[in-house]
């Protein structure tokens, strides 16, 4: 019998032979299985924070408190100030980040750059379990105590109050601090694997726009998550050990804390979204079977609405008592932003133009994001002036604002490439009619909700109140109606990744055609544990 | 140059900074991992990326300085945060040079005293070492549906896969150099 020997020795020696299920999903170190986990798990936190948003459209349905009341029946506020915390904090940390960056930019990036796996495959298993316990944190946090009652941006001082009978809001900040971790761990990964893994001929600017929108969203936590954790960090030690960074009475200041938020806070909306950007792209390229309209545009407009990210981070605190001068830079500044955003947006539209375009449920998705994505970034606009402003600060127009630009803009993106790239990564289609239904139900339940919205914070309807006066009742009612529409779309979205993964039907290397032709269709559905272990070689422009 | 077979060549990007043991022998070329991004391209992305840090970190503390605030508590504030982004960035500076480590595995086939002699090394594992008799050497590729050109020295019994880390057209031509090299050196019926 002849033995091959093997003179090259991997890393890391997952997926020869047969591994364990244990063995493969939860000590794994190869890239797609831990994309496809990171996909699960996110997955179910979303499920986790979507109950808590059904929840409070009930409790918002009607005027009055229906449900939230203690055992003597009186209202009790820190029920909804738990269940705004939970679902803001697992929807950020994590639910959209996870599965964008973690998910699919572990499945998918390497593949479109060549690379056999990332540069490091076990700081990438521990990036996915530091998440994972991180998340699990944040869930216990709801039921720790009194629970977490503070909302998903932590501040001061209502967080660093009510220290001695109150550790759930301990363990949100350390949920935050393990998924700070996890993500910092995980951007450096991606970032060497970028930059120094692409196959031979695979210049950076051959390199698909989901590899580099994954890149920079890599950046953009590299630069951002720091400084949350230090002021997390002090925020622990404002809480526990006395000190009063953010305690005026110690000297310290609130404000501050609010600065040091919204620096991580506003590029982090980019961190969610870029990733949505890249996936947009490609499918509408697919689909509209031409390549992607003005790729080095659509790249530099990545690396500028990142740079931008930063310096607009005080355009979230008009109110906070910063000086006339620097609000009007801020304004400026984030007016600016829709500059690169107007040509990524003018260019998928262009890459449509004159295209055969085909409807499949991932281009009504892509379609989908580019029309919510559109809607919120003009009214983000009306928001970026500081006058008006004044009057619609912490309003539910900021809650229809940024639900619209980021939340459901950016779950857009996880269902286009989830439909887009099922077939890749499970080797069986999803049942496309189902999938139509899911998009067509997802999309009027959303607008439903949010639209309404806009309505109710321009008459004035105060955001973070379990209660509102009766006057708000109408829209209130409608905006319940939509999300329990969104709802029960996301229940028939869990049923049809099950039935896909059970009974759908096998699925060629590449059933989109000619319009799809990055790397990853290359490769057999599923992909092979060792993916260019022999290197491809790139000719010619890939895109 | 990604690829070159001259005698000692070296091969597959930058050469890695480990002596070579076997440098005076008769034919020998050394293979190792692809890497895209050269020292000066990471010299410059982490400028790029300290640079990104200093402007963000001096925009974060003196642009919107709050007035109220003691300077011990400001001072304390910075030296936490800006902590945390040294941190950051050392880390990725250090990754990368771990990563560039990894690549200093190589491979080295070699025609010295007489034999045909595969080396593996990899910077913190023992040396694997094959000999064969270079006039009973076969070289061939193969294409397998996961593997391309994948090139094979086989010789008494035993197989051993070279240049896995390498394109399949390097791959390729290769082949095609270790047979001339064979032809060249090998002494019929020894």
């Amino acid at each position: 019998m002849t033995e091959v020997t093997t003179g090259h020795d991997h890393a890391h020696d997952d997926g020869h032979g047969h591994p364990s299920f244990f063995t493969r999903w939860f000590c794994s170190t190869n890239h797609k299985d831990i994309g496809i986990m990171y996909l699960w798990i996110a997955g179910f936190f979303g499920l986790v924070a979507i109950i808590f948003s059904m929840i409070m459209r009930a409790e918002l349905m009607y005027p009055g408190v229906q449900f939230m009341n203690d055992e003597s029946g009186a209202p009790n506020g820190q029920l909804w100030n738990v269940a705004i915390t939970a679902h803001g904090i697992l929807m950020m940390f994590f639910v959209l980040i996870p599965g964008l960056f973690g998910g699919f930019g572990n499945f998918f990036m390497p593949l479109q750059i060549g690379a056999p796996d990332m540069a490091f495959p076990r700081l990438n298993n521990l990036s996915l379990w530091l998440f994972t316990a991180g998340g699990t944190l944040a869930v216990l946090s709801v039921f720790v105590g009194d629970g977490a009652g503070v909302g998903w941006v932590l501040y001061a001082p209502l967080s660093t109050t009510n220290t001695a009978d109150n550790m759930s809001v301990d363990l949100a900040i350390f949920a935050v601090h393990l998924s700070g971790a996890s993500s910092i761990l995980g951007a450096i990964n991606i970032m060497t694997t970028f930059l120094n893994m692409r196959a031979p001929g695979m210049t950076l600017f051959r390199v698909p726009l989901f590899a580099w929108s994954i890149f920079i969203t890599a950046v953009l936590i590299l630069l951002a998550l720091p400084v949350l954790a230090g002021a997390i960090t002090m925020l622990l030690t404002d809480r526990n050990f006395g000190t009063s960074f953010f305690d005026p009475a110690g000297g310290g200041d609130p404000i501050l804390y609010q600065h040091l938020l919204w620096f991580f806070g506003h590029p982090e909306v980019y961190i969610i979204i870029l990733p949505a950007f890249g996936i947009v792209s490609h499918v509408i390229a697919t689909f509209s079977n031409k390549p992607v309209f003005g790729y080095l545009g659509m790249v530099w407009a990545l690396i500028g609405i990142g740079l931008l990210g930063f310096v607009v981070w005080a355009h979230h605190m008009y109110t906070s008592g910063i000086s006339a001068d620097t609000q009007a830079y801020f304004m400026l500044a984030t007016m600016v932003i829709a500059v690169p955003t107007g040509i990524k947006i003018f260019s998928w539209i262009a890459t449509m133009w004159g295209g055969s375009i085909r409807f499949e449920t991932p281009m009504l998705f892509a379609i989908g994001f580019i029309f919510l994505f559109t809607l919120g970034g003009v009214t983000g606009i009306v928001l970026s002036q500081a006058g008006v402003d004044r009057a619609l600060h912490d309003t539910y127009y900021v809650v229809a604002h940024f639900h619209y630009v980021m939340s459901i803009g950016a779950t857009m993106g996880v269902f286009a490439g989830m439909y887009y790239w099922l077939g890749k990564m499970s080797g069986r289609q999803y049942p496309e009619f189902w999938g139509k239904v899911h998009f067509w139900m997802f999309f009027v339940g959303v607008n439903i909700t949010f639209f309404p919205q806009h309505f109710l914070g321009f008459a004035g309807m105060p955001r973070r109140y379990m209660d509102y006066n009766e006057a708000f009742a109408g829209w209130n009612w409608w905006s319940s109606i939509g999300a329990f529409i969104s709802g029960i779309s996301f229940v028939l979205f869990i049923g049809i990744v099950f039935y896909t993964l059970a009974r759908g039907k096998k699925v060629a290397d590449n059933p989109w055609g000619e319009g799809a032709d990055t790397l990853e269709w290359t490769l057999p559905s599923p992909p092979p544990a060792h993916t260019f272990e022999t290197l491809p070689v790139i000719r010619g422009s890939n895109h | 140059m990604i690829y070159g077979f001259e005698n000692n060549a070296m091969a597959g990007g930058e050469p890695p900074a480990i002596g070579l043991s076997g440098e005076n022998a008769a034919w020998q070329v050394v293979l190792w991992p692809h890497r895209s991004l050269s020292r000066r391209g990471l010299r410059i992305f982490l400028l790029i990326l300290g640079g990104l840090f200093s402007f963000f970190a001096a925009m974060t503390f003196l642009a919107p300085t709050p007035s109220g605030i003691r300077w011990s508590a400001h001072l304390g504030v910075v030296g936490i945060v800006l902590g945390f982004m040294l941190g950051a960035f050392l880390l990725v500076w250090g990754l990368f040079l771990r990563n560039y480590r990894d690549a200093r595995y190589h491979e080295r086939i070699a025609i010295d005293d007489g034999m045909l002699v595969i080396e593996a090394r990899h910077p913190k594992r023992p040396l694997k070492r094959w000999e064969f008799r270079p006039y009973w050497t076969n070289v061939r590729t193969r294409t397998t549906r996961h593997v391309e050109n994948q090139l094979l020295l086989s010789s008494s019994g035993k197989v051993v896969a070279i240049g896995a880390f390498l394109t399949p057209d390097e791959r390729a031509a290769l082949a095609v150099e270790i047979e001339d090299a064979i032809l060249r050196h090998a002494t019929p019926g020894t």
